[in-house]
């Protein structure tokens, strides 16, 4: 399955994902993961990350963000790439 | 400065708006987003709600249609509205998948219910969606779609898209108690990326 994002392993479980500019917003879906995680935008301008039944919240630098799991969310886009530090946290 | 009646209206118009809106239908009204391209997930409880608001509102007059189809919706739709359909509670002018008999086995072997009865599923057609007739106010279970292939076929064929809809006459079908409507619309509700109406 092709993924909308690049990513690399940090250490353990925790992953350096970057969606580039020109990712087509319709492959941004509505997902859910099984396990919680925590997000922490390292490059974002305009990116949104929306749970659902919630307003879509513009992900801030540094911020932390924490997806509960079989929570369904998504990313809406912004402008430029779209880095983040995102760690699974096990079950 | 002083101000017209029509930008005074507009005000009190926005001030009652952010009192009274839940902040989804809000933050429609604000990015000028129709509720049929919903900001929430389709099929979850925001979803239906920040119709079933929007609709309630647009009849008081205090939520404006952004364009004919969401308009369309607003007035000739009963989506965001639930009822009864023997003895369940369904959404209506909701188009979903129908659980084939060979799907629901295969669940059934993975993650058998334990003491609780479930009704028998199946019926042949791919989606289904309860609609009410608004002349009896009766709900009506409406399944369309061949199962195997029919309608998904070719969405995003342009000339296969058009053939389909001549063949089915889909510019003449407009009673939503019938298949045939939600069949030609099925795009809409299932496809990816398929622009608009096919006729």
């Amino acid at each position: 399955m092709d993924f909308p994002f690049e990513e690399k392993l940090i250490r353990g479980t925790t992953f350096l994902r970057e969606f580039k500019e020109n990712v087509d917003s319709s492959e941004l879906i509505w997902h859910l993961d099984k396990e919680d995680r925590i997000v922490v935008p390292i490059e974002s301008s305009g990116w949104k990350l929306q749970l659902d039944n919630e307003l879509p919240k513009v992900l801030e630098e540094g911020k932390r963000y924490f997806i509960p799991k079989m929570t369904y969310h998504r990313v809406i886009k912004g402008k430029g790439d779209l880095r983040i530090k995102l760690t699974k946290l096990e079950n | 400065m002083k101000l017209t009646n029509e930008q005074l209206k507009q005000i009190i118009k926005e001030e009652t708006q952010a009192v009274l809106f839940k902040p989804g239908l809000l933050e429609h009204v604000q990015t000028r987003t129709p509720l049929h391209e919903n900001i929430f997930r389709v099929g979850s409880s925001c979803y239906f709600n920040t119709i079933k608001q929007g609709r309630h509102f647009y009849k008081m007059g205090l939520y404006e249609a952004v364009n004919e189809e969401e308009r369309h919706m607003l007035e000739n739709t009963d989506l965001g509205e639930w009822a009864m359909f023997e003895g369940e509670e369904v959404p209506l002018d909701f188009p979903m998948y129908e659980e084939t008999l060979e799907e629901a086995k295969k669940k059934k072997k993975k993650d058998p219910p334990i003491g609780k009865p479930t009704k028998n599923t199946g019926g042949g057609k791919k989606y289904k969606v309860y609609v009410k007739n608004k002349k009896t106010g009766r709900i009506k279970k409406i399944t369309y779609g061949d199962s195997k292939g029919g309608l998904k076929g070719n969405w995003n064929n342009a000339e296969a898209r058009k053939n389909f809809a001549s063949r089915h006459n889909c510019a003449d079908k407009k009673d939503r108690t019938k298949a045939g409507y939600w069949a030609c619309r099925a795009h809409k509700d299932f496809g990816t990326n398929v622009p608009g109406r096919f006729w």
